[in-house]
């Protein structure tokens, strides 16, 4: 028997900050937040869960990822700059900060318009570190399509963030 | 086509995003309404078993009395005919 109020205080914050980070918003985390320990329920029913960590990870990137998708679609485009986030240890300039804040609102944009499997492989190997193998068990393809998605999703994240490369990546950007 | 792998600061836009700070949390709160939420799934779908199982049970019983009722009939009127 699962020791659910165990579980949810031990990996409860991985689905905190994964999806408080992607979401940008404290009520939509919480939503999220619930969602993904429900569905962790449900698939426990079926199967026995052998890796609570990188199985709540995925949850939650998953949920708010669909959350993210669905308040674009919905038009609310207030995906990043509701809430404006401090860099974590640093003080910065505000124009720094702002340019920052403007940085993370296109990155949400884009991990939004990505193709799901796209977006949740990029948000598992660059936001929470998963390892390529980690990424294929989670997503149940193989490592090679994990580095398949991964360059498609960084191409497209490429172009959408063009603004905020450096000059020299800039002009490849627009060649 | 764009070589991924020099697409660095995409990387890097991906790392500061990672390291950007998220406000603490989820609360106490939270953690005990996501858990009494999953009692109350976990306990809906027992009482939910429960009353398949039960509906089974009273199926299966009817069935039964049906079977003796009807073996008991078939007996007296075999007894009956034997008598008559």
């Amino acid at each position: 028997m699962t020791d659910w109020p165990q579980i949810i205080a031990t990996y409860g914050g991985i689905a905190w900050k994964t999806a408080r980070r992607l979401l940008n918003n404290d009520a939509d985390a919480a939503d999220c937040f619930q969602e993904t320990f429900v569905a962790a329920f449900e698939l426990s029913r079926t199967k026995t869960i052998q890796n609570w960590p990188d199985l709540v990870t995925r949850l939650a990137t998953r949920r708010a990822l669909d959350r993210l998708r669905k308040r674009k679609s919905d038009g609310l485009v207030s995906i990043g700059l509701d809430e404006a986030l401090e860099p974590a240890g640093r003080s910065m300039p505000p124009p720094a900060v702002a340019e920052e804040n403007e940085l993370f609102h296109q990155l949400r944009e884009g991990l939004a318009e990505l193709p799901a499997d796209q977006a949740e492989a990029c948000c598992l190997r660059f936001l929470e570190s998963l390892s390529y193998e980690q990424i294929a068990d989670e997503l149940d393809v193989t490592v090679n399509h994990v580095g398949v998605l991964l360059h498609r999703a960084k191409l497209s994240l490429k172009n959408r963030l063009a603004a905020f490369a450096p000059v020299s990546d800039e002009s490849e950007v627009n060649r | 086509m764009t070589d991924p792998d020099k697409s660095d600061f995409v990387e890097d836009a991906l790392m500061a995003f990672r390291e950007s700070s998220v406000t603490e949390g989820p609360s106490d709160q939270l953690r005990s309404l996501a858990a009494e939420q999953i009692r109350s799934f976990s306990t809906q779908e027992s009482e939910k078993s429960e009353s398949v199982f039960n509906s089974r049970r009273n199926f299966m019983f009817r069935v039964k009395w049906f079977g003796v009722v009807t073996g008991l009939c078939a007996s007296i009127l075999m007894a009956a005919a034997w008598i008559g």
